[in-house]
């Protein structure tokens, strides 16, 4: 019984932790997809054999899954 | 995410800029930056974007050396409104349809898909991976991975073994991988982790070497490989240049955000998890109680369900 305290304990550190961060992410992503143009995206990743490769690779980065 | 690398690809994005897109998207997003900075160090929550992108770069000029078509169809973008669908953006105007939806119900639109889709998706991984961070924490002996595989290639190999047929997201992996830190396990070896984690699975690999072909999946499964090892060497490399112990600092930047506000914050997290986590559940017991039951005369004849993924997040297939 103490260890599952424990464990729960542990638990609940590492989301106090990143509560507020999870927030802030969560809010950034949901508005990066509403206000983000997605013609804009799209033309950049039918051109080029490098230069699209390498925008879709930036692109996905901050956008999550 | 297989479904937007299939709709990219019809949008005319080259197979190349396909497979990047699905590796730097998994392996990387803000909010696993922010989880990242939250419960790890600023070096880490640098290192991984840094290296999905690079991962994402090298698998996807690697496919368009092979593939690329100066022919290819231009692109095709999906202009659907984002914010409730309100018309396909084909026989719409853009600058008409700018004016459909006020800033206000953007942001509320954005909010919406935050709070619903995204962190619905994430929810249940996230208390799951937070629970096995909390078991590694609490289970493991603090000398354990100083004296088996806690640095090195073995250990930056075993961790591919695990993490490749393994699909756990970018956000919900974060807590086990600072556990992991914190039992010093070196921050190369838990990059290797939280790249080749979200990545790939089982499912996802079959799916791509249909959307793709098998080419393109074996380009993508040994650039994963080679980048998240090589990438792992080079973190190692960097904090010991530094001479920062990842250990010695996790999880510092919760320190400025004060008590209070780390509590809402949280209690905020737990209220809108409770719905996902719950439906989650219910749909696992559900799987369960029809696998265990008897086979009636009329199942028996179908054939047997597709063997479960090892998945650990919804957005997987």
């Amino acid at each position: 019984m103490a260890l599952i305290v424990d464990i729960l304990n542990e638990s609940r550190h590492l989301l106090l932790d990143a509560a507020v961060y999870i927030i802030f992410g969560l809010l950034v992503s949901g508005w990066f997809r509403v206000f983000l143009n997605p013609s804009s995206i799209a033309r950049h990743l039918g051109r080029g054999r490098f230069a699209s490769v390498f925008k879709a690779a930036l692109i996905g980065v901050p956008v999550p899954l | 995410m297989l479904p937007a690398a299939v709709s990219l690809r019809k949008q005319g994005a080259t197979k190349g800029a396909t497979t990047a897109f699905l590796i730097s998207t998994p392996e990387s997003g803000v909010d696993s930056i922010a989880v990242t900075y939250a419960m790890m160090d600023p070096v880490m929550t640098v290192a991984r974007p840094v290296s999905a992108f690079f991962t994402a770069f090298v698998a996807g000029a690697a496919e368009n050396l092979f593939s690329f078509r100066n022919s290819d169809p231009p692109a095709i973008p999906d202009l659907t409104c984002p914010v409730d669908g309100c018309c396909d953006g084909v026989n719409c105007d853009p600058q008409v349809h700018r004016n459909h939806h006020r800033f206000q119900e953007k942001l509320r639109a954005g909010f919406r898909f935050a709070v619903g889709d995204l962190w619905g998706d994430i929810a249940p991984w996230f208390f799951l991976g937070l629970l096995l961070a909390g078991l590694i924490t609490v289970l493991i002996p603090d000398d354990f991975f100083s004296r088996h595989l806690g640095s090195g290639l073995p250990a930056m190999l075993l961790m591919l073994a695990v993490g490749i047929p393994l699909y756990i997201c970018a956000t919900a992996s974060t807590p086990i991988a600072a556990a992991l830190i914190l039992k010093g396990v070196s921050p190369g070896v838990v990059l290797v982790f939280l790249l080749a984690g979200p990545a790939t699975n089982m499912a996802s690999i079959t799916v791509l070497a249909g959307t793709l072909g098998k080419r393109a999946t074996a380009i993508y499964l040994a650039a994963i490989a080679v980048c998240s090892v090589l990438m792992g060497w080079a973190l190692d490399q960097a904090y010991a240049a530094m001479g920062i112990s990842a250990k010695a600092v996790a999880g510092q930047a919760a320190e400025i955000v004060p008590a209070w506000l780390q509590w809402a914050a949280a209690l905020l997290i737990v209220a809108i998890s409770v719905k996902p986590t719950v439906l989650k559940l219910k749909s696992w017991l559900e799987k369960t109680v029809t696998a265990t039951e008897p086979p009636a005369a009329a199942t028996a004849a179908l054939p047997t369900a597709p063997p479960a993924s090892a998945a650990l997040c919804s957005g997987a297939t």
